[in-house]
Protein backbone atom coordinates (compact mmCIF):
# COMPACT_ATOMS: atom_id res chain seq x y z
CA UNK A 1 0.00 0.00 0.00
CA UNK A 2 1.55 3.22 -1.25
CA UNK A 3 1.25 6.62 0.91
CA UNK A 4 0.98 9.98 -0.59
CA UNK A 5 4.18 11.79 0.48
CA UNK A 6 3.38 14.65 2.91
CA UNK A 7 6.01 17.20 4.02
CA UNK A 8 8.81 16.67 5.46
CA UNK A 9 9.11 17.07 9.34
CA UNK A 10 12.36 19.74 8.61
CA UNK A 11 10.54 22.19 6.46
CA UNK A 12 12.88 23.78 3.73
CA UNK A 13 11.86 26.54 1.02
CA UNK A 14 13.12 27.27 -2.30
CA UNK A 15 12.99 31.13 -2.83
CA UNK A 16 13.15 32.45 -6.30
CA UNK A 17 15.77 34.61 -7.55
CA UNK A 18 15.78 38.13 -7.33
CA UNK A 19 15.59 38.37 -11.35
CA UNK A 20 12.92 36.14 -11.44
CA UNK A 21 11.02 37.62 -8.91
CA UNK A 22 11.49 40.97 -10.67
CA UNK A 23 10.19 39.40 -13.84
CA UNK A 24 7.09 38.32 -12.28
CA UNK A 25 6.76 41.66 -10.95
CA UNK A 26 7.06 43.25 -13.85
CA UNK A 27 4.33 41.49 -15.43
CA UNK A 28 2.00 42.06 -12.07
CA UNK A 29 2.55 45.44 -12.82
CA UNK A 30 -0.01 45.41 -16.15
CA UNK A 31 -2.92 44.07 -14.40
CA UNK A 32 -2.07 46.48 -11.23
CA UNK A 33 -1.78 49.50 -13.57
CA UNK A 34 -4.75 48.54 -15.93
CA UNK A 35 -6.76 48.25 -12.39
CA UNK A 36 -5.59 50.81 -10.32
CA UNK A 37 -5.32 53.57 -12.62
CA UNK A 38 -6.77 52.39 -16.15
CA UNK A 39 -10.25 51.45 -14.94
CA UNK A 40 -10.46 54.46 -12.79
CA UNK A 41 -9.39 57.07 -15.26
CA UNK A 42 -11.47 55.42 -18.14
CA UNK A 43 -14.62 55.83 -16.11
CA UNK A 44 -13.93 59.37 -15.60
CA UNK A 45 -13.11 59.93 -18.69
CA UNK A 46 -16.12 58.61 -19.76
CA UNK A 47 -18.38 61.28 -17.62
CA UNK A 48 -15.87 63.93 -18.44
CA UNK A 49 -16.85 63.21 -22.21
CA UNK A 50 -20.09 63.22 -21.14
CA UNK A 51 -20.16 66.96 -19.77
CA UNK A 52 -20.29 65.08 -16.13
CA UNK A 53 -18.23 66.70 -13.95
CA UNK A 54 -16.00 64.03 -12.18
CA UNK A 55 -15.61 63.62 -8.31
CA UNK A 56 -12.55 62.89 -8.18
CA UNK A 57 -9.52 64.16 -9.84
CA UNK A 58 -8.03 62.10 -12.83
CA UNK A 59 -4.46 63.42 -11.30
CA UNK A 60 -5.09 62.42 -8.37
CA UNK A 61 -6.61 58.17 -9.37
CA UNK A 62 -3.08 58.04 -11.72
CA UNK A 63 -0.89 58.99 -8.70
CA UNK A 64 -2.72 57.18 -6.01
CA UNK A 65 -2.47 53.61 -8.53
CA UNK A 66 0.96 54.71 -9.23
CA UNK A 67 2.00 54.26 -5.92
CA UNK A 68 -0.21 51.68 -4.95
CA UNK A 69 1.24 49.75 -8.07
CA UNK A 70 4.84 50.81 -7.08
CA UNK A 71 4.44 49.01 -3.76
CA UNK A 72 2.76 46.60 -3.88
CA UNK A 73 5.54 45.57 -7.07
CA UNK A 74 8.51 46.32 -4.10
CA UNK A 75 6.22 44.35 -1.34
CA UNK A 76 6.09 41.10 -3.80
CA UNK A 77 10.51 41.67 -4.66
CA UNK A 78 11.04 41.86 -1.18
CA UNK A 79 8.49 39.10 0.31
CA UNK A 80 11.27 36.70 1.20
CA UNK A 81 12.53 39.51 2.60
CA UNK A 82 12.06 41.58 6.22
CA UNK A 83 11.38 44.50 4.35
CA UNK A 84 8.11 42.46 3.03
CA UNK A 85 6.30 43.38 6.48
CA UNK A 86 7.10 46.83 6.58
CA UNK A 87 5.72 47.41 2.36
CA UNK A 88 2.29 45.96 3.22
CA UNK A 89 2.14 48.36 6.42
CA UNK A 90 2.75 50.76 3.87
CA UNK A 91 1.20 50.26 0.71
CA UNK A 92 -1.99 49.73 3.12
CA UNK A 93 -1.00 53.14 4.51
CA UNK A 94 -1.71 54.44 0.87
CA UNK A 95 -4.39 52.52 0.21
CA UNK A 96 -6.43 53.94 3.52
CA UNK A 97 -5.17 57.38 2.55
CA UNK A 98 -6.53 57.06 -0.58
CA UNK A 99 -9.81 55.47 0.63
CA UNK A 100 -9.93 58.66 3.30
CA UNK A 101 -9.56 60.80 -0.29
CA UNK A 102 -12.23 59.12 -1.79
CA UNK A 103 -14.76 59.22 1.45
CA UNK A 104 -14.21 62.77 1.53
CA UNK A 105 -15.21 63.43 -2.13
CA UNK A 106 -17.96 60.92 -1.49
CA UNK A 107 -21.29 63.38 -2.19
CA UNK A 108 -21.14 63.61 -5.76
CA UNK A 109 -23.46 66.27 -7.11
CA UNK A 110 -23.37 67.28 -10.77
CA UNK A 111 -26.14 68.86 -13.04
CA UNK A 112 -27.51 65.86 -16.00
CA UNK A 113 -26.60 67.28 -19.19
CA UNK A 114 -29.06 68.99 -21.40
CA UNK A 115 -31.54 69.35 -18.34
CA UNK A 116 -32.23 71.70 -15.27
CA UNK A 117 -31.80 68.28 -13.06
CA UNK A 118 -29.13 67.83 -10.40
CA UNK A 119 -28.71 65.12 -8.88
CA UNK A 120 -26.75 64.47 -5.89
CA UNK A 121 -25.63 60.40 -5.32
CA UNK A 122 -23.89 59.54 -1.82
CA UNK A 123 -21.72 57.10 -1.63
CA UNK A 124 -19.91 57.16 2.03
CA UNK A 125 -21.13 54.33 3.32
CA UNK A 126 -19.98 51.90 0.66
CA UNK A 127 -16.29 53.83 1.09
CA UNK A 128 -16.67 53.67 5.33
CA UNK A 129 -16.95 50.11 4.90
CA UNK A 130 -14.20 49.80 2.15
CA UNK A 131 -11.71 51.10 4.49
CA UNK A 132 -12.49 48.04 5.96
CA UNK A 133 -10.24 45.59 3.56
CA UNK A 134 -6.97 48.29 3.53
CA UNK A 135 -7.43 48.10 7.80
CA UNK A 136 -7.26 44.10 7.55
CA UNK A 137 -4.43 44.15 5.13
CA UNK A 138 -2.64 46.60 7.37
CA UNK A 139 -3.45 44.18 10.58
CA UNK A 140 -2.20 41.75 8.54
CA UNK A 141 1.16 43.68 7.80
CA UNK A 142 1.69 44.74 11.13
CA UNK A 143 1.97 40.65 12.13
CA UNK A 144 4.05 39.77 9.69
CA UNK A 145 6.74 42.60 10.50
CA UNK A 146 6.30 41.67 14.32
CA UNK A 147 6.70 37.41 13.49
CA UNK A 148 9.52 38.43 10.75
CA UNK A 149 11.32 40.68 13.96
CA UNK A 150 11.15 37.37 16.19
CA UNK A 151 11.82 34.41 13.81
CA UNK A 152 13.33 36.07 10.49
CA UNK A 153 12.70 33.17 8.50
CA UNK A 154 9.60 31.35 10.03
CA UNK A 155 7.27 32.17 6.92
CA UNK A 156 9.39 31.09 4.26
CA UNK A 157 8.85 27.30 4.09
CA UNK A 158 5.10 28.56 3.76
CA UNK A 159 5.64 31.21 1.63
CA UNK A 160 8.07 29.35 -0.53
CA UNK A 161 7.56 25.43 -0.27
CA UNK A 162 10.18 23.51 -1.64
CA UNK B 1 8.42 -3.88 7.98
CA UNK B 2 6.88 -0.58 9.35
CA UNK B 3 5.02 2.23 8.05
CA UNK B 4 6.96 5.26 8.84
CA UNK B 5 5.72 8.17 11.21
CA UNK B 6 5.48 11.51 8.71
CA UNK B 7 4.75 14.30 11.36
CA UNK B 8 2.77 17.35 9.91
CA UNK B 9 4.49 20.72 11.17
CA UNK B 10 1.31 23.48 11.38
CA UNK B 11 2.14 27.04 10.23
CA UNK B 12 3.24 29.30 12.81
CA UNK B 13 0.57 31.38 14.87
CA UNK B 14 1.57 34.71 13.98
CA UNK B 15 1.41 33.30 10.10
CA UNK B 16 -2.18 31.82 10.49
CA UNK B 17 -2.99 35.31 11.55
CA UNK B 18 -1.50 37.65 8.80
CA UNK B 19 -2.93 35.08 6.51
CA UNK B 20 -6.39 35.05 7.89
CA UNK B 21 -6.75 38.75 7.95
CA UNK B 22 -5.68 38.80 3.69
CA UNK B 23 -8.25 36.33 2.69
CA UNK B 24 -10.40 37.95 4.77
CA UNK B 25 -9.72 41.29 3.14
CA UNK B 26 -10.17 39.70 -0.16
CA UNK B 27 -13.60 38.02 0.81
CA UNK B 28 -15.07 41.38 1.77
CA UNK B 29 -13.20 43.36 -1.02
CA UNK B 30 -14.79 40.40 -3.19
CA UNK B 31 -18.48 41.07 -1.36
CA UNK B 32 -18.24 44.49 -1.61
CA UNK B 33 -17.94 44.51 -5.26
CA UNK B 34 -20.06 41.84 -6.02
CA UNK B 35 -23.22 43.87 -4.25
CA UNK B 36 -22.10 47.19 -5.61
CA UNK B 37 -22.11 45.65 -9.17
CA UNK B 38 -25.19 44.29 -8.03
CA UNK B 39 -27.28 47.60 -6.97
CA UNK B 40 -25.58 49.85 -9.81
CA UNK B 41 -27.33 46.92 -12.02
CA UNK B 42 -30.35 46.76 -9.92
CA UNK B 43 -30.71 50.78 -10.34
CA UNK B 44 -30.17 51.09 -13.98
CA UNK B 45 -33.30 48.86 -14.64
CA UNK B 46 -35.11 52.17 -13.36
CA UNK B 47 -34.36 53.42 -16.81
CA UNK B 48 -36.35 50.74 -18.73
CA UNK B 49 -39.32 51.84 -16.46
CA UNK B 50 -39.03 55.42 -15.77
CA UNK B 51 -41.49 57.32 -13.52
CA UNK B 52 -44.70 58.18 -14.85
CA UNK B 53 -46.43 61.35 -14.07
CA UNK B 54 -50.07 61.07 -15.41
CA UNK B 55 -52.24 64.06 -16.63
CA UNK B 56 -53.61 66.94 -14.05
CA UNK B 57 -57.39 67.57 -13.83
CA UNK B 58 -57.76 71.18 -12.75
CA UNK B 59 -60.88 71.77 -10.11
CA UNK B 60 -62.33 74.05 -7.33
CA UNK B 61 -62.20 73.14 -4.10
CA UNK B 62 -63.03 74.35 -0.50
CA UNK B 63 -61.23 77.28 1.23
CA UNK B 64 -61.06 79.08 -1.69
CA UNK B 65 -58.49 76.90 -3.71
CA UNK B 66 -57.72 75.21 -6.92
CA UNK B 67 -56.68 71.20 -6.60
CA UNK B 68 -54.68 69.88 -9.46
CA UNK B 69 -54.99 66.33 -8.93
CA UNK B 70 -52.81 63.96 -10.62
CA UNK B 71 -50.73 60.63 -9.76
CA UNK B 72 -47.01 59.76 -10.36
CA UNK B 73 -46.34 56.23 -10.85
CA UNK B 74 -43.18 54.33 -9.72
CA UNK B 75 -41.92 51.23 -10.71
CA UNK B 76 -38.88 49.04 -8.91
CA UNK B 77 -37.52 46.99 -11.55
CA UNK B 78 -34.41 45.73 -9.28
CA UNK B 79 -33.82 43.86 -6.37
CA UNK B 80 -33.30 45.94 -4.12
CA UNK B 81 -36.09 48.30 -2.55
CA UNK B 82 -35.98 51.88 -2.51
CA UNK B 83 -36.00 53.23 0.89
CA UNK B 84 -36.73 56.30 2.53
CA UNK B 85 -38.72 58.07 -0.57
CA UNK B 86 -39.83 61.61 -0.47
CA UNK B 87 -40.70 63.94 -3.08
CA UNK B 88 -41.59 67.63 -2.53
CA UNK B 89 -42.79 70.23 -4.96
CA UNK B 90 -43.15 73.90 -4.84
CA UNK B 91 -45.05 76.09 -7.10
CA UNK B 92 -44.42 79.88 -7.26
CA UNK B 93 -46.58 81.69 -9.98
CA UNK B 94 -45.27 83.76 -13.24
CA UNK B 95 -43.99 86.82 -10.68
CA UNK B 96 -42.16 84.60 -8.30
CA UNK B 97 -45.30 84.44 -5.82
CA UNK B 98 -45.30 81.27 -3.47
CA UNK B 99 -48.52 79.26 -4.54
CA UNK B 100 -48.46 75.92 -3.14
CA UNK B 101 -46.26 72.93 -2.00
CA UNK B 102 -46.66 69.14 -2.37
CA UNK B 103 -44.84 66.66 0.20
CA UNK B 104 -44.85 62.69 0.00
CA UNK B 105 -43.50 59.99 2.30
CA UNK B 106 -40.91 59.16 3.44
CA UNK B 107 -42.28 55.78 1.93
CA UNK B 108 -40.51 52.43 0.78
CA UNK B 109 -40.85 50.69 -2.45
CA UNK B 110 -39.98 47.18 -2.68
CA UNK B 111 -38.09 45.57 -5.58
CA UNK B 112 -40.07 44.45 -8.38
CA UNK B 113 -43.15 46.32 -7.37
CA UNK B 114 -45.11 49.46 -8.84
CA UNK B 115 -46.42 51.73 -6.82
CA UNK B 116 -49.05 54.65 -7.41
CA UNK B 117 -48.89 58.13 -5.65
CA UNK B 118 -51.53 60.47 -5.70
CA UNK B 119 -50.90 64.10 -6.12
CA UNK B 120 -52.39 67.08 -4.80
CA UNK B 121 -51.71 70.10 -5.28
CA UNK B 122 -53.96 72.83 -3.48
CA UNK B 123 -53.53 76.01 -4.80
CA UNK B 124 -55.29 79.34 -3.45
CA UNK B 125 -57.53 81.83 -5.84
CA UNK B 126 -58.11 84.15 -3.16
CA UNK B 127 -59.07 87.69 -4.63
CA UNK B 128 -56.07 88.87 -3.31
CA UNK B 129 -52.36 87.67 -2.67
CA UNK B 130 -50.24 85.69 -4.91
CA UNK B 131 -52.98 83.27 -6.46
CA UNK B 132 -55.02 85.69 -7.26
CA UNK B 133 -53.37 85.56 -10.74
CA UNK B 134 -54.45 82.29 -11.31
CA UNK B 135 -57.63 83.26 -11.51
CA UNK B 136 -57.38 85.75 -14.38
CA UNK B 137 -54.13 85.34 -15.79
CA UNK B 138 -52.86 82.80 -18.04
CA UNK B 139 -48.90 82.38 -17.32
CA UNK B 140 -46.22 79.92 -17.17
CA UNK B 141 -46.24 78.80 -13.29
CA UNK B 142 -42.50 77.64 -12.06
CA UNK B 143 -42.47 74.47 -10.37
CA UNK B 144 -39.24 73.05 -8.22
CA UNK B 145 -39.39 69.47 -7.46
CA UNK B 146 -37.31 67.89 -5.06
CA UNK B 147 -37.02 64.32 -4.48
CA UNK B 148 -34.64 61.79 -2.36
CA UNK B 149 -34.38 57.85 -1.76
CA UNK B 150 -31.40 55.47 -0.80
CA UNK B 151 -30.93 52.50 -3.25
CA UNK B 152 -29.39 49.22 -2.17
CA UNK B 153 -29.38 50.54 1.69
CA UNK B 154 -26.36 51.85 1.04
CA UNK B 155 -26.63 54.98 -1.81
CA UNK B 156 -28.44 57.85 -0.80
CA UNK B 157 -29.40 59.94 -4.06
CA UNK B 158 -31.40 63.01 -4.72
CA UNK B 159 -32.77 64.96 -7.17
CA UNK B 160 -33.62 68.91 -7.56
CA UNK B 161 -35.55 70.48 -10.84
CA UNK B 162 -37.05 72.97 -12.05
CA UNK B 163 -39.68 73.05 -14.62
CA UNK B 164 -42.05 75.78 -16.51
CA UNK B 165 -45.52 74.62 -16.68
CA UNK B 166 -48.61 76.41 -18.35
CA UNK B 167 -51.29 77.46 -16.13
CA UNK B 168 -54.86 78.15 -17.70
CA UNK B 169 -56.71 80.71 -16.08
CA UNK B 170 -60.30 80.21 -15.90
CA UNK B 171 -61.19 83.99 -15.91
CA UNK B 172 -58.36 84.96 -18.20
CA UNK B 173 -58.08 88.50 -18.91
CA UNK B 174 -61.15 89.30 -16.64
CA UNK B 175 -62.81 92.59 -17.23
CA UNK B 176 -65.49 94.33 -15.36
CA UNK B 177 -66.87 97.24 -17.03
CA UNK B 178 -69.96 99.53 -15.59
CA UNK B 179 -71.29 102.11 -17.99
CA UNK B 180 -73.20 105.46 -17.09
CA UNK B 181 -76.07 104.83 -14.45
CA UNK B 182 -79.45 104.90 -16.35
CA UNK B 183 -82.12 107.61 -15.24
CA UNK B 184 -84.04 103.94 -13.79
CA UNK B 185 -81.40 103.93 -11.63
CA UNK B 186 -79.85 101.24 -13.05
CA UNK B 187 -76.02 100.30 -13.75
CA UNK B 188 -74.78 98.41 -16.97
CA UNK B 189 -71.87 96.07 -15.99
CA UNK B 190 -70.56 94.49 -18.36
CA UNK B 191 -68.53 90.95 -17.58
CA UNK B 192 -66.21 88.93 -20.02
CA UNK B 193 -63.22 86.61 -20.17
CA UNK B 194 -62.05 83.40 -21.66
CA UNK B 195 -61.99 80.32 -20.14
CA UNK B 196 -58.71 78.76 -20.64
CA UNK B 197 -59.04 76.29 -17.80
CA UNK B 198 -59.41 72.38 -18.55
CA UNK B 199 -62.34 72.66 -16.58
CA UNK B 200 -65.82 74.00 -17.95
CA UNK B 201 -67.23 76.44 -15.78
CA UNK B 202 -71.09 75.60 -14.91
CA UNK B 203 -72.85 77.62 -12.46
CA UNK B 204 -73.26 81.34 -11.05
CA UNK B 205 -71.44 84.63 -11.19
CA UNK B 206 -72.94 86.63 -8.64
CA UNK B 207 -72.14 90.19 -9.08
CA UNK B 208 -72.76 93.32 -6.33
CA UNK B 209 -72.21 96.48 -6.93
CA UNK B 210 -70.56 98.26 -3.34
CA UNK B 211 -70.43 101.87 -3.05
CA UNK B 212 -67.08 103.48 -1.29
CA UNK B 213 -68.45 102.74 2.39
CA UNK B 214 -69.10 99.32 2.00
CA UNK B 215 -72.90 99.18 1.39
CA UNK B 216 -73.99 97.22 -1.39
CA UNK B 217 -76.13 99.29 -4.01
CA UNK B 218 -77.21 96.38 -5.64
CA UNK B 219 -76.62 92.96 -7.37
CA UNK B 220 -77.23 90.52 -9.83
CA UNK B 221 -76.70 87.07 -11.15
CA UNK B 222 -75.13 85.47 -14.29
CA UNK B 223 -75.58 81.85 -15.43
CA UNK B 224 -72.74 80.38 -16.56
CA UNK B 225 -71.86 77.44 -19.14
CA UNK B 226 -68.40 78.21 -20.19
CA UNK B 227 -66.69 75.18 -22.01
CA UNK B 228 -63.02 75.19 -22.20
CA UNK B 229 -61.66 77.72 -24.22
CA UNK B 230 -64.80 79.54 -24.73
CA UNK B 231 -65.25 83.20 -24.09
CA UNK B 232 -67.61 84.85 -22.34
CA UNK B 233 -68.94 88.41 -22.40
CA UNK B 234 -72.49 90.18 -21.03
CA UNK B 235 -74.01 92.74 -20.08
CA UNK B 236 -76.54 93.22 -17.74
CA UNK B 237 -78.38 96.30 -15.62
CA UNK B 238 -78.16 96.06 -12.11
CA UNK B 239 -80.90 97.94 -10.31
CA UNK B 240 -79.04 100.58 -7.81
CA UNK B 241 -80.72 101.08 -3.94
CA UNK B 242 -82.23 104.68 -4.28
CA UNK B 243 -79.64 106.71 -2.97
CA UNK B 244 -76.81 104.27 -3.06
CA UNK B 245 -74.11 106.22 -5.47
CA UNK B 246 -71.50 103.43 -6.95
CA UNK B 247 -68.90 106.11 -7.47
CA UNK B 248 -65.83 105.38 -5.88
CA UNK B 249 -67.00 101.76 -4.98
CA UNK B 250 -66.41 98.69 -6.57
CA UNK B 251 -67.84 95.87 -8.48
CA UNK B 252 -67.51 92.58 -6.19
CA UNK B 253 -67.84 89.56 -8.19
CA UNK B 254 -68.03 85.37 -6.93
CA UNK B 255 -67.78 82.30 -9.04
CA UNK B 256 -70.80 79.89 -7.76
CA UNK B 257 -70.68 76.51 -8.54
CA UNK B 258 -71.98 73.30 -6.90
CA UNK B 259 -70.15 73.37 -3.50
CA UNK B 260 -67.74 75.89 -4.08
CA UNK B 261 -67.73 79.92 -4.06
CA UNK B 262 -64.61 81.65 -5.47
CA UNK B 263 -64.26 84.93 -5.25
CA UNK B 264 -62.90 87.00 -7.84
CA UNK B 265 -60.84 90.41 -8.33
CA UNK B 266 -63.13 93.54 -7.21
CA UNK B 267 -63.03 96.26 -10.09
CA UNK B 268 -62.67 99.54 -9.33
CA UNK B 269 -65.76 102.26 -9.98
CA UNK B 270 -64.33 105.70 -11.24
Amino acid sequence: MSTPSPPPAHLGYRVPSLGWRITVASLRIIPLMLLFIGLPAAALSFLASHSIPIPLSILVVTVAGALITAVSTARYVAKPTRLYGPLSVLSSVIVVAYVLYILGNSTYAFTLPNTNATLHVQYTELIELLLIVPALTLAAGIVTTVEDARTPTERLPYDYPP
Amino acid sequence: MSTPVYTYRRSPALYRLARALRVLSAVVLVLLILFTVSVVYSTAQLSHDPPQVGSFSAGFDTNATMILAGSLTLSNPGYYPIDGLTLVAKVDNATGGYLGAFAFGPESLSGQTTDQIPINLYLPVSATGAGASLLTHSQILQVALWGNATFGYLFPAGIALNQSRSWGAPFDHLNVSVGEPTPNGSLPVTISFENQASLAEQGSLSTAVVASDGISCGSAGWTLNVATGQSFSQTQDIALTPGCSPAGGSVVSAYVTTGYTVPLPPEAIP
